[in-house]
């Protein structure tokens, strides 16, 4: 996991993606208690110039990472590459939640290694926003362990039309 | 009914400590909580394999640390 987010930030500041943070259920686990999930959820601002950096970024994943694999058949099904023994899923910000997520995350440090992880208020809004059954027990767990901010959570909440699925989940 | 009092004291204290482990489990490091998960993927990765779920546990230490 070390390496692996070595990895992510030699991409970083090669250019491949212009910001990344760790969301998903490992985002969830970094504020409540360990649970089970095999992907690691990286969520990317892709650099200005995408396309560019795109096929470049896919030479510089081959150059950076000799820890880098290319997936194999199954692990192309699960639209992972596996980074240093950790399957990593790259999320693109896909739209304006997601976006403002990833300006508003966390940074902190794994191992002494900085990285940064989406803020715990934003990930319940992800996941009200998702709407799946996962997600709803994801928003279940992080009210119960995460110190939520309950006044940030309620402008989020608020901008981005999720109030109304708070209640209906939490009532 | 004295009987199923002593019974729900004893609930009540279980479901107290249960609560409190999660609790102290939320509070792990992050590094620790990452070895946490190494060890469920572990623990779950053959029951999910012979249900046809094609899962590998993460190539990462696991749990160093008593977190029972």
């Amino acid at each position: 996991m070390k390496r692996t987010i070595e990895v992510l930030n030699g991409l970083e500041k090669e250019g491949v993606f212009a910001r990344y943070a760790i969301g998903g259920a490992m985002g969830a686990i970094f504020y409540t208690e360990p649970s089970l999930t095999f992907d690691l959820d990286i969520f990317v601002v892709h650099s200005p110039q995408e396309n560019e950096h795109d096929v470049r970024g896919r030479r510089r994943v081959d150059c950076i990472g000799r820890v880098v694999t290319r997936p194999s058949g199954r692990e192309t099904a699960s639209q992972c590459i596996v980074i240093d023994g950790v399957p990593v899923r790259f999320l693109p910000a896909y739209n304006s939640l997601v976006q403002e997520a990833l300006s508003r995350a966390q940074d902190t440090t794994y191992e002494n290694i900085p990285t940064r992880i989406l803020s715990s208020e934003y990930l319940v809004a992800i996941a009200l926003q998702t709407g799946r059954s996962k997600a709803r027990e994801r928003v279940r767990i992080l009210r119960e362990q995460a110190k939520l901010d309950i006044r940030l959570l309620a402008d989020i909440l608020k901008r981005h039309q999720l109030e109304g699925r708070w209640q209906q989940w939490t009532e | 009914m004295a009987a199923m009092d002593g019974v729900n004291v004893e609930l009540a204290r279980i479901f107290a400590s249960k609560e409190e482990r999660r609790q102290r489990l939320a509070r792990l490091p992050f590094p620790e909580k990452v070895k946490a998960v190494v060890q469920l993927q572990e623990m779950t990765a053959t029951i999910l394999r012979s249900r046809g779920k094609s899962v590998r546990p993460w190539s990462v230490p696991t749990l160093a640390t008593e977190i029972q």
